[in-house]
């Protein structure tokens, strides 16, 4: 018995001593198709039909926002105006004397850095006192994009910007007249400047806006309500004083806190953006809004993105069931590849490093971001930026997920695409970009569908 | 009862050892085991093996040769016979740019023997009839753009043999012999297809072919005794017909997405293309001088482009065996014995034009266990399998088969303890 007991421990010892191993687990060969051939294939498919339309929204909401674009500046045909409407609350602590003496008044802006536009031109800009109370939506408490206010006919101030002094951060303008009229309500002690509803009532507000000739480019303004450098009127006086620099200053209205059941939010009421796109030249009409769209063929094959207005371009795939004919198969992948429209960027961060892609329905309404397939991350466009051949600059957005969704549905495409600028933070840009249609004649959209066929 | 109580031990051991058939473990590291129903196994083993898988002209009393089912009519002494082995194998594989080193390794066989009558004898067991095991990457182009696909490849499973041979004797020199076998087993490929402009989603195929069926064998065996000395000559010949595998196969497509979505593209279920074991004939001799040396030759001859396609190419098979015949002395080393051989196989496959065949020589030592007639069969085999022409994939190998070889003298034999 001993011996047989050895001899089947034995067997066991073998069997599991020559169970297979390899050194390696990298082990496949390289050995091509010589030797065997994958039936799966993988075709790319570039001929299906993409149509393109650019379509614009009512309005976009433009108070609450830490930034004034002033200027006006024009791309391909497109004449951009940014106006902003402010106003201030009365100065909080001054502390005159009757020896007391004005000096000067400015108003002082202080840049952030943004500009759209051709920045090698000088931007003309001018101040007007408003002579209509800026109001906010009943609803929404908001103010629109599309809203202006009246104004004085003459300006009160003209100032210009040089975007091409490095140095430039500040604006610094003189308001001799008005400035007077406020120290003397300070040196007065008048009771209109410890009531801010009455002073705003004489004080209405303010608008800045580009010279009606000037077409330069869209400057942005510090405006955070709560930051230092946020517009203000200085005004200096004299004292008998050894001290030679008294002022006291109106600073822009604070936000003003709304607190309901559900929410507490900053809300600033009155100070706005007032953006409007001139279509003259290029179409002669606004681009229609809400479910409307505009075909690229009327545009010179080409659509717009814009933040601001929030013009964005509606791609939709109407032959994606031709991809049945070509065989049983699969999607795996699907890449959008358009390029920026040659002369209407300079530089690099004259483009949106990022888009988004939305699904949308006939009439335009919003069915969510559109994800990477697989995942629960929201797909980009990428810009891939050709420093030395700008020509060859293109984004490619991956649509894999649409494309297969719609490819798996089997029925008629029911849903569109919808490309826009980053939704978050659309009203504190002009930010624009044009690109090709498949038809256009140099900076062609393109469509590739990878499809892996058995 | 205690002898039965062990034979009942040995094949609950077999029981629990033959899902090691089924498999669990791939027998080979061939990417030619891609082809065909994969590579081929040994039809023998033990003292067969070591002699260049020659056999058809074998007898022997204390071993069975199952590669002619006629030659089992020669353990005429003994009751009851068991053999089983185990394998390694060491696999240098080159293609024109790349070498790879593998191991493998398995159980080879179990095979039970019994005398029912001085003339009726009877074999069963089994073993592996073929064994797929391949890891390859190929690739392609994109249709209509300049970029590739890559697609990796592993294969595994293959086909078992359980099998009973019958074994009788005519009279004193000429015996008949015949086999029945099952084949079953599956061929199941798995392909990952992936492009490089988007490798997270790749595309899976997997297919799963079962196939099953019958073969059968008849043999014969004729013996002529040249002098008393143990001068004799064997003839033996074996023919198997033409058989059909039937099979069941299962495609599944799955189309992945990023790391975790899985879509199920296709899913087909039917009959497999069946699978023709073709025609087998085969013949061979062995030649004992004086009860000293054995000399032995086979060939066979198997029409596998009965199946009509290309890639199947008639196999003929040369074996040559020498054996120094152990001597009942009592020195140990004179009662061992002591096996060259040579085989070459044409192949059943061919590919790119070259048909991949298998040249091999062996050596091989039959230990006795101490006085109980049981045997340890020892065999190396080095041999080249393929070529490196055409992006082909030539395997060069070295293999050690320990083979065990057990007598009803060793369980009666406890009978006494």
């Amino acid at each position: 018995m001993i011996k047989l007991k050895f001899l089947i421990a034995l067997l066991f010892a073998l069997l599991f001593y020559s169970c297979q191993y390899t050194d390696d687990e990298n082990f496949q060969y390289n050995v091509g198709n010589d030797f065997v051939s994958d039936p799966v294939k993988v075709i790319m498919i570039d001929t299906l039909t993409v149509k393109t339309y650019t379509t614009a929204v009512d309005s976009v909401n433009t108070s609450r926002n830490d930034r004034f674009m002033i200027g006006r500046a024009e791309n391909m045909k497109v004449v951009t105006t940014c106006e902003s409407y402010f106003r201030f609350d009365p100065a909080g602590e001054y502390n005159l004397h009757s020896s007391s003496i004005f000096e000067s008044a400015n108003m002082i802006l202080n840049l952030d850095g943004y500009s759209f536009g051709d920045t090698a031109k000088i931007c003309k800009f001018e101040i007007y006192r408003l002579t209509e109370d800026i109001t906010v939506d009943k609803e929404t408490e908001y103010i629109y994009n599309t809203t202006k206010f009246a104004h004085e006919a003459t300006p009160l101030a003209t100032f210009s910007v040089d975007l091409t002094d490095d140095k430039l951060d500040s604006v610094v303008v003189d308001l001799p007249e008005l400035g007077k009229e406020l120290f003397d309500l300070a040196y007065n002690n008048d009771t209109i400047l410890s009531d801010a509803d009455q002073f705003k009532a004489r004080y209405k507000g303010f608008l800045i806006k580009p010279a009606d000739d000037n077409v330069s480019s869209v400057v942005g303004f510090v405006a955070n309500p709560d930051s230092t450098l946020s517009p203000k009127i200085k005004i200096r006086y004299q004292d008998n004083s050894l001290d030679d620099d008294l002022s006291f200053s109106f600073e822009i209205e604070k936000y003003q806190t709304v607190t309901s059941s559900t929410t507490s939010a900053n809300v600033n009421y009155y100070g706005s953006n007032y953006f409007v796109n001139d279509y003259s030249k290029l179409i002669g009409k606004d681009f229609p809004t809400g479910e409307g769209k505009l075909s690229s063929t009327e545009t010179g094959n080409v659509t717009f993105l814009q933040g601001g207005l929030n013009l964005r371009t509606r791609i939709e795939i109407p032959t994606i069931n031709n991809l049945y004919f070509l065989g049983i198969g699969s999607v795996i992948k699907a890449e959008l590849l358009f390029e920026p429209v040659k002369g209407t960027y300079t530089k690099q961060s004259d483009l949106p490093s990022k888009l988004e892609m939305y699904l949308v329905d006939k009439k335009n309404d919003n069915y969510g971001q559109m994800a990477m397939v697989g995942s629960t991350d929201m797909a980009y466009a990428v810009l891939h930026y050709n420093n030395e051949f700008k020509d060859e600059t293109y984004y490619s957005f991956d649509i894999t997920k649409f494309v297969v969704d719609e490819y798996l549905d089997n029925g008629d495409p029911k849903y569109s695409l919808l490309m826009s600028m980053p939704q978050s933070g659309i009203n504190g840009n002009v930010d624009q970009l044009i690109i090709g249609d498949q038809n256009h004649p140099t900076n062609k959209m393109k469509l590739k569908v990878y499809l892996a066929t058995y | 009862m205690k002898n039965s109580l062990k034979i009942i031990i040995v094949i609950c051991v077999c029981i629990l050892l033959y899902p090691s058939f089924l498999g669990a473990q791939n027998n080979t590291a061939s990417p030619y085991s891609k082809f065909g129903t994969g590579e081929l196994a040994s039809v023998a083993y033990g003292r067969n093996l070591a002699l260049g898988g020659s056999g058809f002209g074998l007898r022997n009393p204390y071993q069975l040769n199952i590669k002619n089912p006629a030659s089992i009519t020669s353990i005429d002494s003994l009751n009851f016979l068991f053999e089983t082995g185990v394998s390694g194998q060491f696999t240098l594989s080159s293609s024109s740019d790349k070498n790879q080193i593998f191991w493998s390794g398995n159980l080879t066989h179990l095979v039970f023997g019994h005398r029912y009558t001085n003339w009726l004898m009877g074999t069963y067991g089994v073993m592996p009839f073929s064994n797929i095991g391949y890891n390859l990457r190929t690739f392609q182009m994109v249709e209509s753009e300049d970029s590739y696909v890559f697609t990796d490849w592993v294969g595994t499973g293959g086909l078992n043999k359980i099998f009973y041979l019958l074994g009788l004797k005519i009279s004193k020199n000429f015996s008949l012999g015949g086999e029945v076998a099952y084949l079953n087993g599956s061929l199941v490929e798995s392909r990952k297809t992936w492009a490089v402009v988007q490798t997270d989603n790749p595309t899976y195929y997997l297919s799963n072919t079962r196939y099953s069926g019958f073969t059968y064998r008849g043999a014969f065996q004729f013996t002529a005794n040249l002098d008393k000395k143990g001068t004799n000559l064997t003839i033996g010949g074996m023919f198997s017909p033409l058989q059909k595998l039937s099979g069941k196969s299962n495609v599944i497509i799955d189309q992945q997405y990023g790391s975790n979505y899985v879509d199920s593209m296709y899913y087909h279920s039917g009959a497999a293309t069946p699978i023709n074991l073709p025609l087998t004939y085969g013949g061979g001799i062995g030649f004992t001088w004086k009860g000293k040396y054995l000399l032995a030759a086979d060939y066979e001859r198997a029409n596998w482009s009965i199946n009509g396609d290309k890639s199947y190419v008639d196999q003929q098979i040369y074996s040559f065996g020498l054996e120094k015949v152990p001597q009942n002395t009592l020195k140990y080393f004179d009662r061992c014995s002591y096996r060259v051989g040579f085989r070459y196989d044409s192949g059943y496959i061919r590919t790119k034009g070259y048909t991949v065949d298998d040249v091999r020589v062996s050596l091989g030592m039959g230990l006795p266990i101490q006085k109980t007639g049981s045997m340890v069969n020892v065999t190396l085999e080095a041999g080249q399998k393929g070529t490196m022409h055409m992006g082909l994939i030539q395997e060069k190998y070295l293999k050690m088969t320990v083979a065990f070889s057990f007598q009803d003298f060793w369980f009666i034999k406890r009978k006494f303890n």
